[in-house]
């Protein structure tokens, strides 16, 4: 499957670079949780849908998703399917990388998520 | 003194060896001795004096020539010069109350032309006196005395005074000049002085001025001030620095007491200046580090709980949707797999029944495997696992779990932040390091300088201290120092008081030399006038005499007061009255010196020679020679004088030999010595 390795944009890179600095969260793949959420929340379709994955960050879908794996990759092909799009391999991929680079824009763009507390009130105060 | 006996051997015109015994007796104190002129009475005269002055003696026959000269011309002509001449003159004097017998040797002799040696030897029996009591003659046990033979000339002037002897001596030829007012006076000045004991107590007065300067400290002694002076002078220089030092010590103190006000002046514009606040800094940024550390820690477990499934919580609706789809999708499949089964069961069941009954039952059993069918088929389907809903049941207890866990986190988070913030305010409420850095400096230095000057004080005691030890022990020091100078101190003062009282002693001296004069100046008018007055015929020409206490001139003056100018008076007269000044003085003296008389009545009438017969020569002294001419002492005042003679003697001229020789007796009475 496309998903084994998930790689970032520079953009996008360079921006969880700040936000690793900012928050504290340390690991790569904890904010792109947060960013995947972030933007499968929004249920507007991305505005861009091509995404260039060059820059020097990968991780494996496992390193990526964690425990709850199953569930992302669930939600992810639930997308596609909103979406109107067959759950292949292919959508399913696509989508991820779409809303990665979409959901890191977001967490940069709140203020408040900014900082582990607005990261984490994003949740727990609703 | 008494003279005891002359020998003379080859002296002058005695040829050989001549003696004369001039013992007297008890009133019988004169000793005639009769020659013509020129036999040698004057001679004779001379050979006492140089026998016992050898050099200093006034010979009349010396004149101005030297004494070698004078030796030589008096050893007699016919006399070997090599042999030489002697005198002998035995004499006694009281001494220390014990009469002493003497014999002085003087005897010289020529040894080739130029040279001429002269021998003094003296010979004395000091025990002559305690043997010869009550008048009897007892020969004298002399000896030798080589200090006394050494030291003749000094010791004569002890026994008799050369100014004494001139005047005992005195040639009647030359007696006239004492009556000149000058030549009086200088006899009268050395006579009273020698004769009278006034220069005994000038003497005195000198040795006591000897003493006194003999009294010096002696080098120890000085040695020993010099040292108090030196000590004295550390003592001084120790106080001096001791002050010195006390001085910057309370310097030092009070620079001190100034610095530690000055500090604490600084330490109250600290408080003032929120010096406390600013101590409490530290504090508050402790306080602060902890509540930082805290939230970070408190971040640190958000971080945690974000890398869990929290983002997911996101997505709520979603995750219904997928709960929705797994349900349908698993009924479906559950429809599936019944499907096939019932359709075996009907078909067992259809062939079990009845063929009537079969069509009903099989329409029956379709529509509800239609129905079924349909539940079976689905629109959508995501090919979820069979897992997801036990999944998405275990998701919301995580969820549930860790949204409470995140709640509270953010509650201790905002509870930490706000501390932080309150701390920081508080921080922003300490005063600015840089004001109070100054002062804390100003503070700090002026710590330091308190301490430097505490440092100071303390050696500055310490100094003092030692100071005061070093003083102790040169005051110590100065102590011994003194208690030694103490006892030289009271040598110093016996020192002193010797010269205070030999002062004192030369003072009374001196009064006491000038009430002796005057007591001696006054006796010896008295004498003078009463012997003057027994000489004289003309009993009323004199009726007073005065002696000048200072200048020693004598004044005469007649019964109206007036005064005599000494000119007046005849030859004769002059001649007594000089003889009378003799006279006196012996009697001042009293009367214990022989008198020589050289020719006495030279120009005198026979009314004046009568009177010295009768009343000056038994009378001048204990020992009376008198030298005398047959015409001056003639068979007459012989008479008149003869209970007074214990000894007569007549010089014999031999005119062929030119030599004199000693015969007992006098022209009148020769052969009969002891005439009684």
């Amino acid at each position: 499957m496309s998903l084994e390795n998930i790689r970032l944009a520079t953009p996008s890179k360079d921006r969880l670079s700040r936000l690793k600095r900012t928050t504290g969260i340390t690991h790569w793949n904890v904010l792109c949780r947060w960013a995947l959420a972030l933007s499968l929340a929004d249920a507007s379709t991305p505005l861009v849908r091509e995404v260039v994955t060059d820059s020097n960050v990968e991780m494996s879908w496992k390193t990526f998703a964690g425990p709850h794996g199953d569930l992302y990759l669930a939600l992810l092909k639930q997308r596609c399917v909103a979406d109107g799009l067959e759950p292949t391999d292919e959508n399913v991929s696509n989508t991820l990388t779409i809303h990665l680079a979409r959901g890191i824009g977001y967490l940069g763009a709140h203020r408040k998520m900014t900082a582990i507390e607005g990261l984490i009130g994003a949740v727990a105060t609703v | 003194m008494l003279l005891r006996k002359i020998t003379l051997e080859e002296f002058g015109a005695y040829r050989g060896t001549q003696s004369l015994d001039l013992t007297t007796k008890k009133n019988k104190p004169i000793v005639l001795i009769g020659g013509l002129n020129g036999c040698g009475k004057t001679t004779l005269l001379d050979a006492i004096q140089l026998a016992l002055f050898g050099p200093r003696a006034r010979c009349s026959g010396r004149g101005g020539k030297s004494y070698e000269t004078y030796l030589r011309e008096s050893i007699n002509r016919q006399a070997d010069p090599t042999r030489g001449a002697q005198i002998v003159l035995e004499f006694t004097v009281t001494v220390d109350g014990t009469e002493h017998y003497y014999k002085v040797v003087r005897s010289w002799h020529t040894s080739g032309k130029t040279t001429l040696k002269e021998f003094v030897n003296a010979f004395v029996d000091e025990e002559y006196g305690s043997r010869a009591k009550s008048g009897r003659r007892v020969e004298p046990e002399l000896k030798y005395s080589r200090v006394l033979s050494q030291e003749w000339a000094d010791h004569i002037e002890s026994l008799l005074p050369l100014e004494v002897a001139s005047l005992s001596f005195f040639d009647g030829e030359k007696i006239e000049s004492l009556a000149d007012p000058e030549r009086a006076a200088s006899v009268i000045e050395s006579a009273i002085h020698s004769l009278l004991g006034v220069s005994t107590v000038q003497q005195l007065r000198t040795d006591l001025l000897a003493l006194q300067r003999r009294q010096k400290l002696s080098d120890e002694e000085q040695h020993l001030m010099d040292k108090i002076r030196a000590e004295e002078q550390e003592q001084q220089t120790a106080d001096a620095a001791l002050e010195n030092a006390e001085q910057q010590a309370a310097q030092r103190n009070s620079e001190l007491g100034k610095a530690r006000r000055a500090l604490e002046t600084l330490e109250a514009a600290y408080k003032q200046e929120g010096g406390n606040l600013f101590e409490r800094r530290v504090e508050i940024e402790r306080e602060h580090a902890e509540i930082s550390a805290r939230l970070a820690e408190i971040r640190s477990s958000l971080i945690q709980l974000a890398a869990g499934p929290l983002p997911l919580l996101l997505m709520g609706s979603h995750l219904k949707e997928l709960r929705t789809q797994a349900g349908r999708e698993r009924t479906a499949a559950e429809s599936h797999q019944v499907l096939g089964v019932l359709e075996e069961r009907d078909q067992w069941l259809l062939d079990m029944l009845p063929a009537e009954a079969k069509t009903a039952v099989m329409g029956k059993l379709e529509v509800d495997r239609a129905k079924r069918a349909k539940s079976a088929g689905l629109k959508v389907n995501l090919g979820l696992s069979p897992d997801t809903i036990p999944q998405l049941s275990a998701l919301d207890e995580a969820l549930s779990r860790d949204q409470a866990r995140a709640v509270e986190l953010l509650q201790q988070a905002a509870e930490a932040a706000d501390e932080r913030v309150q701390l920081e305010r508080q921080l922003a409420g300490v005063p600015a390091k840089s004001k109070v850095e100054a002062i804390q400096k100003e503070r700090e230095d002026q710590l330091q300088e308190v301490a430097r000057l505490e440092r100071e004080y303390e050696s500055n005691l310490n100094s003092v201290d030692e100071l005061k030890r070093r003083l102790a022990y040169v005051s110590a020091s100065l102590q011994r120092a003194h208690e030694e100078f103490v006892r030289t101190k009271v040598k110093a003062e016996e020192v002193e008081r010797i010269i205070k009282y030999s002062e004192k002693a030369r003072k009374t001296l001196d009064q006491f030399g000038d009430a002796l004069l005057k007591r001696h100046i006054s006796r010896l008018e008295v004498a003078m006038l009463t012997s003057f007055q027994t000489l004289m015929r003309k009993q009323g020409l004199v009726t007073d005499l005065r002696i000048d206490t200072d200048k020693f001139t004598l004044t005469l003056a007649d019964t109206d007061g007036d005064p005599i100018d000494p000119g007046r008076l005849s030859a004769g007269e002059r001649q007594l009255l000089a003889v009378s000044l003799l006279w006196g003085l012996m009697k001042v003296a009293g009367n214990h010196l022989p008198s020589v008389i050289d020719t006495p009545l030279g120009r005198l009438d026979s009314r004046h020679r009568e009177h010295l017969v009768d009343r000056y020569f038994p009378y001048a002294s204990d020992q009376v020679l008198l030298l005398s001419t047959d015409e001056e002492i003639d068979e007459y005042l012989l008479g008149r004088l003869k209970k007074s003679v214990a000894n007569t003697y007549t010089l014999v001229h031999d005119d062929t030999t030119f030599t004199t020789s000693v015969i007992e007796g006098y022209w009148w009475n020769v052969g009969a010595s002891n005439v009684a």
